[in-house]
């Protein structure tokens, strides 16, 4: 086993850190996120309220932490439906071969032509603005993209003698799709699935601070920074750490991304 | 006797740093004279193309020059910049590479390219570089010349391309061409054709080759002298036809018995002498 | 050449093709009448009723898409449910502002994340590398919106360099682009022009932040494979200066696909503009069309699914033209 790099070891750090926070959340939070104080409303930072409150009275700071949950679930669910129905559309696609795999690949080529942000803005416009139809747009969305990736990556594989002459000996498709084809692309999943998380939580929370997502009063990060926006002036306290809590999870699983998949890679040497 | 055009007293390349260090190539030492073809035969990772690429610096990032005694024309090399070494590419210290398909770059014209490098060492006119390279070409037995340097390099041959790289080393009179394994890669009835115009363009000019490779029958037609290594080491050098006949070491011996003969009977190399 | 563009052309009309069937398929699936929701829950049922006779719903579904495709190869996208409008007008009005800000944005990413990746490229292992490596995570995991607002919190609140929102203050000049900036320029208006850009700087930096970091990376890993290559060590076996073997060989072959990546981009900069005209109260296309969403005018966010897909794709068969005029071989082949 090549020795993991620095960057990816600071990766796995950080992301199990914000997991763990938000795992840990009524623990390390015992505040109500969503209990208002309306005696309180915008308060500075103190002993009581770490990060203050916002326009409601509400605990910043346990908005935040219990943020964490809403926003990395769904950050996880759509790199998880993205890259899960990738894989199963490219490895079945590899696998079939013959005009089977040409259609659909020119399938995807064509929807990949196509900016997905309208697509989702559309959809989100007919279904209705909500967290778990975010969730699923955004994660149908994402599948083609990963659909041509597994699908090049399965090709290989779907290649190989043992393969083939699994066929001949009469096993099924699904039979060689998910004993032969699907669990080699582990490797690739995983890499793809953390940094599919990155821009899966970006996308999710600039698309919640417009309100297409999460709708109040709900704690997740992307609302936070949109209810806190107007009083970013006087009461930074409001939008800046939830914008930082995403920088920081973000940061975490691309450096994962980047580093399983330089260390996953046969063919890069140790540096 | 002549000075050597190029002296080698010492040379070590290594890679890695601290524990990881390994040498691949030194100590080695030789010279090559002004109008003598100097040829450097050894298997895959004997160091020959190790010691090209240290003689014109162009090692890669990662190599780590152990030593360095070299005189060019009389001048130490170590003692000039890195800049200065480079200026003594193209103009002094010519270069055919291997691989003439990945030579040149795919999106520029052949003769952009070398016209460019012409550019860099002659001071004259434009049109005069390119008639003094068409020139030769032509010297070089490539029809329309016009035509090959006008297009784009995957329109071309290798042949052709390793011509263009050869008249361009004439038209800059470089007194010294490094040529690492230059017919390799080309056809059988090309090769010959080729290495004849190599030899041409070094003779007629009083040059010095420096040529690599890994076939003993090209070397031992085409070469004055020959250096023989292994594992980064020089274990015999000679003339050509003393090396080749008569030789000394157990290592050379081996590598002359293996090769394939019409004459005699084969005598098949044993498996534990390459360890 | 004409066989390239002949496909290119071919493959733009099915994908926007496509586009159309989706964004139909959308409204006529949509839960709800079809009829009350392109009139908006607004309209009254003697409205509601017109639209029906007009748009002919009761046709079959065929028909009623032909008619459809029919309209919008007209460039008919319907009326607004709010204003009454055309769509297309709506969108045409607002659109100067976005492209103003998308074409800062991109220049400002272009210029900072090209040299950046070249750099890092050039110096592995030392300092430019880590920089460009720095940058285009920051880029990635910092949400535009919210560097946005800490750019307004340092820039408004703190220094009063810049102005937190709009386009103006005062009166802006007339317009001949719709380009402020330029429409200043043009009349000679500095004062016009300083305030203008004023207002357009904060918003496209935050808009090109996410970019910035994706050029710097693409390009440093172009570069590197570039710099790799047989040929430029051949190049520099000629004498070739490093200059000379950045210029003549390692630009020209390392940034021609930048090309092709700059027209992907438009894809993301549209999402960035949605959210960073929210911040920032920039009346554009990007800002209106979330407005309309939550108004309910599906006309208007059809007729911009169905606009941007076009322009998307439009960009893309370009950038695909010039890469090809950069490489021979894409043309030749």
């Amino acid at each position: 086993m090549k020795p993991m790099s620095l960057s990816l070891k600071a990766g796995l750090v950080i992301s199990a850190v914000m997991f763990a926070i938000a795992a840990l959340a009524p623990v390390i939070a015992p505040a109500d996120p969503y209990q208002t104080h309306p005696a309180e409303i915008l308060a500075a930072p103190s002993g009581a309220h770490w990060l203050g409150t916002d326009q409601l009275g509400r605990d910043v700071f346990s908005r935040v932490v219990h943020g964490a949950r809403t926003s990395l679930l769904v950050a996880f669910f759509v790199a998880l439906i993205g890259v899960g129905l990738g894989a199963v559309l490219g490895a079945s696609s590899a696998l079939a071969g013959g005009w089977i795999d040409t259609a659909a690949m020119r399938t995807v080529d064509i929807f990949l032509s196509i900016p997905s942000l309208v697509i989702a803005l559309a959809l989100a416009a007919v279904l209705g603005p909500n967290l778990v139809n975010l969730t699923l747009i955004l994660g149908f969305l994402g599948a083609p993209f990963m659909a041509r990736v597994f699908r090049s990556e399965a090709l290989t594989l779907a290649q190989q003698n043992h393969v083939r002459a699994s066929a001949l000996l009469g096993a099924g498709f699904g039979f060689r799709l998910t004993r032969h084809i699907l669990p080699n692309l582990g490797p690739l999943f995983a890499t793809l699935v953390s940094t599919s998380m990155s821009s899966a939580l970006m996308v999710a929370s600039a698309l919640s601070f417009i309100g297409l997502g999460a709708q109040p009063p709900t704690a997740e990060w992307g609302a936070l920074i949109y209810e806190g926006r107007n009083t970013i002036m006087y009461e930074w306290w409001c939008a800046i750490p939830a914008g930082l809590a995403i920088a920081l999870s973000a940061t975490g699983f691309i450096l994962v991304g980047d580093g399983l998949r330089d260390w996953l890679d046969p063919r890069s040497s140790q540096a | 006797m002549t000075t050597p055009r190029l002296d080698v007293r010492d040379i070590r390349v290594g890679y890695g740093t601290g524990p990881d260090r390994h040498d691949v190539l030194g100590p080695v030492a030789f010279g090559v004279d002004p109008g003598e073809i100097v040829g450097v035969i050894g298997e895959s990772g004997s160091g020959k193309s190790t010691l090209a690429f240290a003689l014109m610096d162009l090692l890669p990032p990662a190599a780590r020059i152990g030593a360095f005694d070299v005189r060019f024309e009389g001048r130490q090399l170590r003692d000039l910049s890195r800049r200065e070494r480079r200026a003594l590419l193209g103009g002094q210290i010519a270069f055919i590479p291997q691989e003439p398909m990945t030579a040149l770059n795919p999106t520029l014209k052949a003769g952009s390219q070398a016209d460019r490098v012409l550019k860099r060492h002659l001071a004259v006119p434009s049109a005069t570089r390119r008639r003094r390279l068409e020139d030769a070409l032509e010297r070089l037995h490539v029809r329309e010349p016009r035509r090959v340097l006008d297009s784009y390099p995957f329109e071309l041959s290798g042949g052709q391309i390793q011509r263009i790289l050869i008249a361009q080393a004439i038209v800059l009179d470089a007194p010294l061409i490094i040529a690492d394994e230059p017919t390799t890669a080309l056809d059988v009835t090309v090769q010959a054709d080729v290495l004849a115009d190599l030899k041409q363009a070094t003779l007629s000019a009083g040059r010095s080759l420096f040529f690599v490779s890994h076939s003993v029958g090209v070397v031992a037609n085409f070469c004055d002298r020959v250096l023989v290594m292994k594992d980064g080491q020089i274990v015999e050098q000679g003339p050509t036809r003393a090396v080749i006949d008569r030789p000394q070491h157990a290592y050379t011996q081996r590598l002359i018995g293996a090769l394939p003969s019409l004459s005699q009977p084969r005598t098949r190399l044993p498996v534990e002498a390459w360890t | 050449m004409a066989g390239f563009l002949l496909r290119r052309l071919g493959f733009m009309a099915v994908v926007l093709v496509c586009v159309t069937l989706i964004t139909f398929l959308l409204i006529e699936l949509a839960p709800g009448d079809t009829a009350r929701l392109l009139a908006g829950p607004q309209a009254s049922e003697a409205a509601v009723a017109q639209i029906r006779e007009e748009m002919g719903l009761d046709a079959p579904l065929a028909a009623r898409y032909a008619g459809y495709l029919a309209d919008i190869v007209r460039l008919d996208f319907g009326t607004s449910v709010v204003t009454g409008r055309p769509v297309l007008t709506e969108i045409a009005e607002r659109a100067p502002a976005t492209f103003e800000l998308m074409i800062l944005a991109s220049l400002i990413a272009l210029g900072i994340g090209v040299p950046l990746g070249v750099a890092g490229a050039m110096h592995r292992g030392r300092a430019p590398e880590a920089a460009a490596r720095a940058v285009s995570i920051i880029g990635a995991s910092a949400p535009g919106f919210w560097v946005g607002l800490l750019l307004i919190l340092l820039f408004y609140r703190t220094l009063d360099w810049f102005p937190a929102s709009g386009r103006f203050t005062g009166t802006p000049p007339d317009a001949i682009t719709g380009f402020l900036t330029i429409d200043a320029l043009l009349r000679g208006d500095w004062t016009g022009f300083r305030i203008a850009f004023a207002h357009l700087l904060l918003p496209a930096l935050s808009l090109a932040l996410l970019e910035l970091g994706v050029y710097a990376r693409l390009v440093k890993n172009q570069m590197l494979g570039v710099l790799g290559q047989d040929y430029i060590r051949v190049a520099r076996a000629g004498g070739l200066n490093e200059g000379e073997v950045l210029r003549h060989h390692a630009l020209r072959n390392g940034l021609a696909p930048i090309v092709t990546i700059v027209a992907a981009s438009l894809a993301t900069m549209l999402y960035g503009s949605v959210s960073v005209e929210t911040v920032f109260g920039w009346p554009g296309a990007g800002r209106f069309v979330v407005q309309s969403i939550f108004k309910l005018d599906l006309p208007v966010v059809m007729g911009f699914a169905v606009l941007t897909a076009a322009a998307y794709v439009i960009a893309n068969a370009l950038a695909d033209l010039v890469y090809a005029g950069l490489d021979p071989r894409v043309r030749l082949e």
